[in-house]
């Protein structure tokens, strides 16, 4: 699904990405597992070119997201990122009703206007969200808990039918029992999507993912099933991380 | 697909636009300065520029031989009223922003910001205005003078006008001084006073040197209280008693009345022009001083 | 250290810190209670709504308010889509580049050019250059650009307080640039820009000197019904009843009267700026 080559990243002179090679398969959960700072949020924002916005950076190698070659400049970038959703650490519903954050990316991609009702309550169905806000679909978003924001958000990206969902610690910000709530939905979602997730919380990986990688300044250090990584690491660094004794 | 293109090419335009809104404001700047260099220059070449800084009359009587034009009587005009405006305003402003700062409590600088903040918003045309009606006859009482409208009453209302302009910036100047600081001196045994003197003050004396640039560039170029309440005498200034005419306040009296295209219309544009300068290089003073502090912190 | 505490230890520099900041709110409540005291008397519904007449000296200021109303709206229209685009562009696609810090240097040297000179300008430009004549077009023209530095920093502040996850969200769901800001940034900031932008125009409805040689005129008997009209505005009004007209004794109640008016509609935008501002953050904790 996701093909990555050779893939160096700098910031200015500062390298940050050091040859990445990743293969990450389709309708499968990858985790991306490692101590802060080791590049793993900057791997997951390449997927999407999010860092279009960062001033300063220069890439080298190649991505291919379902044969779409996401760092060439011809590439639509829009395009590829309604193939390539995301969803942020921090949950950043728009100031808007409930029901017109979902409804959004629709519009922009010029969904007719008597689909759209249809799709926003697919989308808040499968996101476990439509239950609790289908009387208040009209409120602002902004007063939801925490935890439904970030599930407002995760309908939001579902809505536009993208085919890889990119998360970078979505739970971070989040309680235990709404951590549990967006773990569960994951676990739904692997059925139609393909996810990449970036985690700090290694029992999260174990939980959720059915691969991981394990990433250390810069470099990927081991990527393997998450039982392998987890069980029976075959690198000493990947073995010392997963027991805790650093990170 | 073609939505999408459509959707790129009106990102690209609006791009475009706002870019060009960003450089229409270089154009602006260098519009003026090439108007005022153009007719500047066609100014000099009928009277020597020796001629226009040396004089020291300025008597246009359009058309005629005599007619002299001398910077000088306007340029001292406009330094002697500001020079006394500041003279009030400084003191005041700081010592304000001080008050304000360090010991107004959250109830009282409440009150404090709204008057500064309406005190900013008052015209100027209605400042001058009072400088008729109140300074003038109150100057007049106090000195004995037959009348009021002379430079001391233009500093005056020009230190109404450059007041809010240095409380603000000092304040900030002030207000940002770090706490640390303030807790050293007092830790050494210095009373409140002692540590805003000798420690909070030169902390933030570069803001507050900032402060009053900006104050004082806005000074200088204040056109319409000087206009209406320093009586407008064409002569040479010997004091604060005496009427002036600064530098706006001729622009502001003859370019209504002058033929296009004559000497005496490119001579207001060579002094506008001077008027230009000055402040140019007051405000980018103000603005290196106030870099420098950033620097620093 | 608590305000009251020292004051106790050092009461001399606090009594004169506070005359001195006494002082200062006394030349306000000064300028305000003279005008509106000797303006009372002047102030009438038919001051507000009647021609001059009789040289002024009988009548009310209807072409002068009228005329401050239409220009500061020219104003806005000049202002409004440049210093906006501009705020923009600086804030949500310019990097540090020599041309952005260009725009900015010049931006701020624009905020320190003497009204004056921009009154210059106008006439040099719009006036004469493009034979635009002494008119409501060349006069709101000049203002416009007078207003456009003022109006560039507070939108540009407005668009900083939109946080950046905002933009991600929008762009990560593959909306353009362009479609981010119409759709997410401008509707969060438009209480700022609405903010910024009525006091910028506050500011230009108080300026005399760029109006001078730019279209003000002394006494109409209508107001204007084109743009290529010359008008009466209240600054210019005041400043004309207060020095150039030949009975000034005589028409001074009007002067205090026009001054009241003036000082009154500045305020009254300054305060609807205030409550917007105020009510926005109220809204927004």
């Amino acid at each position: 699904m996701i093909q990555i080559k050779h893939l160096n990243l700098y910031f200015g002179t500062k390298q940050v990405l050091k040859t990445i090679d990743l293969e990450i398969a389709a309708h499968k959960v990858t985790a991306l597992i490692g101590p802060s700072g080791c590049g793993k949020s900057t791997l997951l924002g390449t997927l999407n070119r999010m860092h279009d916005l960062t001033p300063d950076v220069r890439m080298e190698g190649e991505i291919r997201v379902d044969q779409i070659d996401v760092l060439s400049p011809q590439t639509n970038v829009h395009q590829l990122r309604k193939k390539v959703g995301m969803v942020f650490q921090k949950p950043n519903p728009f100031p808007k009703s409930i029901y017109e954050n979902v409804a959004y990316g629709l519009k922009i991609n010029g969904v007719a206007k008597g689909e759209i009702d249809e799709i926003v309550e697919d989308s808040l169905r499968k996101s476990y969200l439509f239950e609790e806000v289908k009387d208040k679909l009209h409120e602002p978003a902004t007063r939801l808990s925490g935890g439904q924001q970030q599930r407002l958000c995760i309908a939001r990206t579902i809505a536009v039918h993208p085919q890889i969902i990119l998360m970078d610690e979505p739970c971070s910000a989040l309680d235990p029992i709404s951590t549990g709530k967006i773990e569960e939905l994951i676990g739904e979602l692997r059925k139609d999507y393909t996810i990449v997730i970036v985690t700090h919380n290694m029992q999260q990986a174990i939980r959720v993912s059915d691969y991981t990688v394990f990433m250390y300044l810069g470099e990927v250090v081991e990527f393997s099933s998450t039982e392998a990584i987890f069980q029976s690491p075959t690198k000493e660094l990947t073995k010392n991380y997963v027991k805790g004794h650093f990170g | 697909m073609n939505k999408t293109k459509a959707r790129v090419r009106i990102n690209k335009l609006f791009r475009f636009l706002f870019q060009f809104s960003g450089l229409l404001c270089i154009s602006i700047l260098l519009g003026i300065f090439g108007m005022l260099c153009y007719n500047t220059i066609a100014f000099f070449t009928k009277i020597s520029p020796i001629d226009f800084i040396t004089a020291t009359q300025w008597a246009p009587s359009s058309g005629g031989d005599t007619s002299t034009y001398g910077l000088l009587p306007l340029l001292v005009s406009t330094l002697l009223v500001t020079s006394g405006s500041m003279v009030l305003a400084i003191p005041l402003g700081i010592g304000t922003a001080l008050f304000m700062s360090e010991y107004a409590g959250a109830g009282m600088k409440q009150w404090l910001k709204p008057t500064i903040e309406m005190l900013a918003a008052i015209p100027s045309v209605v400042i001058g205005f009072v400088g008729i009606t109140i300074v003038s006859p109150l100057i007049s009482a106090l000195f004995g003078l037959p009348n009021g409208l002379n430079a001391l009453n233009g500093s005056v209302l020009l230190a109404i006008m450059a007041l809010p302009t240095i409380i603000t910036i000092s304040e900030d100047a002030i207000h940002a001084v770090p706490q640390s600081l303030k807790e050293a001196s007092l830790g050494l045994g210095a009373t409140y006073w002692q540590t805003l003197r000798g420690v909070v003050l030169p902390a933030a004396a570069p803001g507050i040197i900032a402060a009053v640039m900006l104050g004082m560039g806005r000074a200088i170029g204040e056109t319409m209280t000087v206009l209406m309440a320093t009586g407008n005498t064409l002569a040479f200034p010997k004091g604060f008693f005496d009427s002036i005419r600064t530098i706006t306040a001729t622009i502001a009296i003859e370019m209504g009345e002058v033929p296009y295209q004559t000497t005496h219309y490119y001579a207001l544009f060579a002094i506008a022009f001077v008027l230009f300068i000055i402040t140019m290089l007051v405000n980018i003073l103000a603005e290196h001083i106030a870099n420098r502090i950033r620097q620093f912190q | 250290m608590k305000p009251t505490a020292s004051r106790q230890e050092s009461p001399a520099p606090y009594l004169w810190l506070l005359a001195g900041t006494l002082l200062v709110c006394l030349f306000l409540f000064n300028i305000l209670f003279f005008i509106f005291y000797r303006g009372f008397p002047a102030l009438s519904f038919d001051f507000l709504i009647q021609y001059p007449t009789e040289g002024m000296t009988q009548g009310g200021i209807l072409p002068a308010i009228v005329g401050t109303v239409l220009l500061t709206l020219m104003t806005a229209v000049v202002a409004l889509p440049f210093g906006i685009g501009c705020a923009i562009y600086l804030n949500e696609y310019a990097q540090d580049t020599w041309l952005t810090r260009s725009i900015r240097a010049a931006i701020r040297n624009l905020a320190g050019v003497p009204s004056i000179i921009f009154g210059l300008f106008g006439l040099a430009l719009f006036v004469q250059g493009l034979q635009f004549g002494t008119s409501l077009l060349s006069a709101g023209l000049t203002l416009g650009l007078l207003s456009l530095p003022y109006l560039i920093t507070t939108t540009e502040e407005a668009l900083k307080t939109v946080p950046n996850a905002m933009r991600e969200g929008a762009l990560a769901l593959g909306a353009t640039q362009f479609e981010t800001i119409r759709d997410i940034v401008l509707p969060q900031a438009i209480p700022g820009i609405a903010t910024g932008t009525i006091l910028s125009l506050s500011r230009a409805a108080g300026e005399t000197a760029p109006i001078l040689f730019t279209g003000a005129a002394f006494f109409i008997t209508d107001v204007p019904r084109n743009p290529k009209e010359e008008f009466m505005a209240l600054p210019y009004h005041l400043y004309m009843l207060s020095t150039q007209h030949q009975s000034i004794e005589l028409v001074r109640p009007f002067a205090y009267g026009t001054a009241a008016v003036l000082i009154t509609l500045v305020f009254l935008l300054n305060l609807t700026a205030i409550i917007i501002r105020k009510r926005y953050r109220t809204h927004h904790q």
